[in-house]
């Protein structure tokens, strides 16, 4: 009884700080419509900051001024998420919080390191009541939740502020034309969330250590519990926080804490999934993505041609390398295999996925797992356990598209940040399960495979590894473009540019939707599958949660719908990627010292900021954009000797 | 048993209600389009024409009542289903696919008329190709029956508004629909724009396509209706020529309304 | 004397589709001016253009002198001219005196939300007194004070838009379709009750709607909006019989 008793206390505490960060997404999603991916950063820089002052301060003032600083940080975000008005959709804002994060991990790693910190909190000495040890820490998160609670809906209710804040969210168009002004509305929204997370992050440190990367488990959670009120209401997002919480607790107490997590993940999902029940699918006439200007294609013989001499090339180059460029030249190849899926879906199809790293994850242990043997105990005892791995490699794309298939009906009824937290949960699901299923995928140790891939005696490794992956990529986007350039294709792009036009004109919409989600799932699991005979090895590490981040960021590069722009944006970002690594692998920069996880966070901080720019300012695709400005340039100069022959006549 | 043919309308609509919240949108509305004709759906705002017309596209599910095209019972089919057997919906807000040369466009109405899917339009299979063609050449002639085919060839993104509605409708054409509907087609374009509209109506009359069209613009309505109705609140008002029904009085109070100020 | 509001040469275009096409008109100041014509012809987006909803692609737009073409709607509710949107928009969440204080607080508002909290903390005592006169005006408003807006019927809900648009101490109030939706009684008194603050308080009335009839009985002058043109322009009494506003409607007229 005393550890049920135990778990409900602690899981109300824990619950308590989701609570306040749920109640900060409410708060801004009500007001702006957007949801602020970056709500629980917030969280830890109130943490860190507290840190940093709590030597020198007394706790009390350290935490007002770690909640300043996360105000004034939060009216920022709020200016760039906002965007220009018109401009930026929704989903630009989501990208734009999203890579907000990023760029903060890598702000807050350069400042704080990468060593989880805490301190002191209210008191050391837990009470014990009747056996159940009770933190004070616990019962101050619990009660700040409910005054914050309390005084938001307060605020809401009585305060003239408050109530313009409600008339954004009741009717934007109204609130404008009675003279209110929405960005300084949502400035307000932003700033107020900030401070409640960095207050909900202050609060947790002392018994939670905090390090730059400990946002997204917040934010997920913070998500999770505003779903419960269905992103409305905060009571009853106060109620989802505390029921998370708790939930959390049992699983870590009862079950499995390695399955804490997931649970939590497939909870929410229930709840999403309960809250869109009643949406049809699509039917609106408004575009997805970028709709690009007028670009006769080519031909199909030139475009094979060119196709097939590119690919011819691409092989020949996977000779010419040096073996550690190979390895790089070998991922872009593989990553570009994921991205060309990735745009067709997020240019066509208009949904955002933030799991195509899960496919690829799929991809690469299916194959692993299905050439090694699926029992566990006889990997170890007989090297014939398990299928060619030929074989493998070829189911790997199977099952990433089935699995795809069942999970996408529901899915793909999501609107927009729904559907990107669902597809992010996918690959925080699929990487949690394989530290909880460790005996079958190998835990945080991988998998070793040691029979290669061999096609009749011709070893698949190396130089030979890259020059498949990129004939493959050749062959890929020779289908691709054949499937743009087709009735299909013209389905599809009827249905980018108006949903209700595209089913009035015979197009089953949710059908193909569907297609799209399994063939780039598909896709990303052949990249996976074959990603694990590049190294003969998998393990968790090769697949965080950032790589499904980084495949959006390749396409928004290359433009949404541009199947060419998907390679080129994969290239160019894995050739930034590694450049940024090499200069965080310097002990120092500009005077600044550099810790061990500099490299990686380093490359995500520059993709954070790529993924702003890019949004706010090349909402079609930097490739295009840059296609257009040398399109206009090439006119303005065929133009200039005309002038200058009709000004001399 | 045999069936006793009977000679089916294009379009059927019995009892039909549709209501958003507590506001019924359509109020028990019947009527029945025969083939061939030219019918104008008119009425002041929010009387509920663009909703009846959504009810028989299949973008609205009625709450009762029986739509019934070209002898089917779509009552409960979703919108591409509709579209498959007959139907053909042109929108006011139809944005053209910018990417696409007009004769593309059209060619995105005959989806319904062809078979190849993702792996077939990937794989390029001979028959794919001859479907194709087939597919262009039904769209050549869509363009021919609304005078766009000398533009076959441009970027569908230069056309000036007048033409992409004859676009829109030339995309519809390539059904090969048994009924046309049209919402409010001749919003927004100029005299000159108007003119090419109305002949292309006619000639689609011409060549027997059922047509029913919402439409504000009375002088249009009055250039090509052989038949109009007029909605009020949800209900049919009036229903006759259109000389008749202009001059009919509660058609004139619905539009011109009245009050004892 | 200046109009209040002077529209001039005004072009609204949405992507290729030209919804009004070179229109004119004036409003002066305590007058009383209505545009009809059949919905399509272009009425809403007058008003919209008028109140900065949005931008013209030509002419201009001017109140009490000021060039405001394309300024957001704030600055034109400075100007002193507030639009009580069609459909009524109330905010559903808020109780109705909520609903008309923020009236009041889109005049103060200012870009910077402190400065605009402060200024209308300053102006409370006005406001209250705001407050107090519309609830004298309008007394059923004073009864569902703290009814959430959304809970009250449709032409309540055109009181509260009215009541809301007036806390903002206009010069000018822009209705957008007064009676769509309400039953003729409920029209009648609301339609009495402007007249009232028109001739008391020299507010002046730009009324679009499409009730002719009602427009023509409630204003002294009026514009018949055909297809993005004015058609026709005058006195009520004048033009409320002429051919054209009929065929402005129902078509069959001289093109």
């Amino acid at each position: 009884m005393t550890t049920f008793v135990q778990l409900v206390v602690v899981g109300l505490s824990t619950g308590s700080a989701f609570a306040l960060v749920g109640i900060g997404l409410v708060l801004v999603y009500r007001t702006t419509g957007i949801v602020n991916f970056a709500q629980g950063v917030f969280a830890v820089i109130g943490g860190l900051v507290t840190f940093r002052l709590a030597d020198d301060l007394p706790l009390a003032v350290a935490m007002l001024v770690a909640i300043l600083v996360a105000g004034v940080l939060s009216s920022v975000l709020a200016v760039v998420a906002v965007g220009f008005r018109g401009r930026t959709t929704n989903l630009a804002s989501i990208i734009i919080t999203l890579g907000a994060s990023f760029l903060a991990e890598a702000l807050l790693l350069l400042e704080f390191g990468d060593i989880p910190r805490t301190y002191r909190g209210v008191s050391d000495h837990a009470w014990n009541i009747h056996g159940v040890l009770v933190q004070p820490q616990y019962v101050l998160i619990a009660a700040v939740a409910l005054a914050a609670a309390v005084g938001l809906t307060l605020f809401l209710r009585r305060t003239i502020v408050g109530q313009a804040l409600v008339a954004c969210s009741d009717s934007r168009r109204a609130a404008e034309l009675v003279g209110l002004n929405i960005r300084s509305l949502a400035v307000v929204a932003f700033v107020g969330a900030g401070a409640l997370c960095a207050l909900a992050g202050s609060l947790l440190a002392p018994s939670s250590p905090m390090t730059y990367s400990s946002d997204v488990a917040i934010t997920v959670n913070g998500f999770a519990a505003a779903v419960f009120g269905g992103l409305a209401s905060v009571r009853l997002a106060l109620l989802g926080g505390y029921a998370l919480g708790i939930l959390e607790q049992f699983v870590v107490g009862y079950i499995n804490p390695q399955y804490s997590l997931i649970i939590a993940l497939i909870v929410m999902l229930a709840l999403i999934g309960w809250r869109s029940r009643g949406e049809i699918a699509a039917a609106g006439h408004q575009a997805h993505a970028a709709v690009h200007r007028a670009r006769v294609p080519w031909p199909a013989p030139v475009r094979l041609g060119l196709i097939a001499a590119a690919t011819v090339f691409a092989c020949w180059l996977a000779y010419q390398l040096a073996p550690f460029d190979v390895s790089l030249y070998d991922r872009m190849g593989l990553y570009a295999l994921v991205a060309v899926g990735l745009t067709l879906l997020m240019g066509f199809a208009g949904q955002i996925s933030l799991g195509q790293g899960a496919f690829f994850l799929i991809g690469a242990y299916t194959s692993a797992i299905l050439t090694v043997g699926i029992d566990p105990d006889r990997r170890l005892v007989d090297p014939e356990a398990g299928i060619s791995p030929v074989l493998a490699v070829l189911a790997a794309p199977v099952v990433a598209a089935a699995i795809a298939a069942v999970i996408g009906l529901p899915l793909l009824r999501l609107r927009g940040h729904y559907l990107a937290f669902a597809t992010l949960s996918l690959h925080l699901i699929a990487f949690s399960l394989l530290y909880a299923w460790d005996r079958f995928s190998g835990g945080q140790y991988g998998i070793s495979v040691t029979k290669p891939l061999e096609v009749g005696g011709w070893v698949v490794r190396g130089a030979n590894h890259a020059a498949v992956v990129w004939a493959l990529v050749g062959l890929v986007l020779v289908l691709a473009t054949n499937l743009v350039h087709s009735r299909v294709g013209r389905a599809l792009q009827a249905l980018a540019t108006d949903e209700a036009s595209a089913a009035a004109s015979g197009v089953g919409v949710a059908s193909y939707k569907l297609r799209l989600f399994v063939l780039a799932a598909a896709l990303a699991g052949i990249g996976g599958g074959l990603f694990t005979f590049a190294f003969q090895f998998v393990s968790p590490e090769a697949f965080p949660v950032v790589l499904s981040v980084e495949f959006v960021v390749m396409v928004a590069v290359g433009g949404l719908g541009n199947v060419y722009g998907a390679v080129a944006g994969t290239i160019a970002i894995l050739y930034l990627e590694q450049k940024l690594r090499e200069l965080g692998a310097r002990d120092a920069l500009a005077g600044w010292s550099l810790p061990d996880a500099a490299p990686t966070v380093f490359s995500y901080g520059v993709f954070g900021l790529i993924l702003i720019v890019i949004m706010l300012f090349f909402p079609r695709g930097l490739l295009p954009a840059l296609g257009d400005v040398t399109a206009r340039a090439t006119a303005r100069i065929s133009r200039r000797p005309s002038r200058a022959r009709a000004s001399a006549s | 048993m045999a069936t006793v043919a009977r000679r089916t309308d294009a379009c059927q609509l019995t009892g039909v209600t549709k209501a958003f919240g507590a506001v019924k949108a359509v109020d028990d509305v019947s009527l029945s389009i025969a083939e061939g004709s030219l019918t104008c759906l008119i009425g002041p705002n929010g009387a509920g024409k663009s909703t009846l017309l959504g009810c028989i596209s299949g973008f609205h599910l009625v709450d009762s009542g029986r739509v019934a095209v070209g002898g089917n019972d779509v009552t409960r089919w979703p919108p591409h289903r509709r579209a498959r057997n007959g139907l053909a919906t042109v929108f006011q807000t139809t944005r053209p696919l910018e990417q696409l040369d007009v004769l593309d466009n059209a060619a995105v109405g005959a989806h319904v008329r062809s078979r190849s899917g993702f792996v077939e339009s990937m794989l390029r299979p001979p028959w794919q190709w001859r479907e194709e063609q087939r597919i262009r050449r039904e769209a050549g002639e869509a363009l021919e029956v609304v005078a766009l085919a000398d533009r076959r060839s441009a970027p569908a993104a230069v056309l000036p508004l007048g033409q992409l509605r004859l676009l829109a409708i030339a995309r519809a054409l390539a059904h090969r629909p048994s009924v046309l509907l049209l919402d409010e087609p001749a919003a927004g374009l100029r005299a000159g724009e108007k003119a090419r509209l109305i002949e292309a109506l006619q000639e689609l009359k011409q060549r027997g396509l059922t047509q029913v069209l919402v439409e504000h613009d009375m002088q249009f309505v009055g250039a090509i209706a052989e038949r109009v109705i007029v909605l009020d609140r949800g209900r049919v008002i009036a229903d006759g020529t259109p000389a008749e029904v202009r001059n009919d009085p509660g058609v004139v109070e619905a539009y011109l309304g009245s009050t004892s100020l | 004397m200046t109009a209040l509001v002077e529209v001039r040469d005004l072009v609204v275009r949405y992507g290729p589709a030209v919804a009004l096409d070179g229109v004119s008109l004036t409003l002066g100041p305590g007058e009383r001016v209505a545009l009809v014509g059949a919905n399509g012809a272009g009425k809403t987006s007058l008003l919209n253009a008028v109140c900065g909803v949005v931008r013209p692609a030509a002419g201009t737009v001017r109140i009490a002198g000021d060039d405001v073409t394309g300024r957001a709607p704030t600055h034109v509710v400075r100007r002193g001219v507030t639009q009580v949107p069609e459909g009524r928009q109330v905010f559903p969440s808020l109780p109705v005196e909520a609903n008309l204080l923020l009236g009041a607080f889109g005049r103060s508002f200012r870009t910077e939300i402190l400065t605009s909290t402060l200024r209308f903390a300053r102006r409370r005592s006005e406001a209250r007194r705001q407050l107090e006169r519309i609830y004298s005006l309008l007394p059923k408003l004073y009864e569902l004070r703290d009814r959430p807006a959304g809970r009250t019927s449709g032409g309540e809900q055109q009181m509260v838009a009215i009541g809301r648009a007036l806390m903002a101490e206009p010069r000018a109030l822009a209705i957008d379709e007064l009676s769509l939706g309400l039953a003729p009684i409920v029209v009648e008194q609301l339609a009495r009750f402007l007249l009232r603050l028109n001739e008391e308080d020299g507010v002046a009335i730009l009324l679009v709607e499409q009730n002719a009839v009602l427009a023509f009985d409630l204003c002294e002058r009026a514009y018949v909006l055909e297809t993005g043109r004015i058609a026709l322009a005058g006195d009520s009494a004048e033009i409320r019989d002429r051919p054209e506003v009929h065929s402005a409607y129902l078509g069959g007229g001289p093109a």
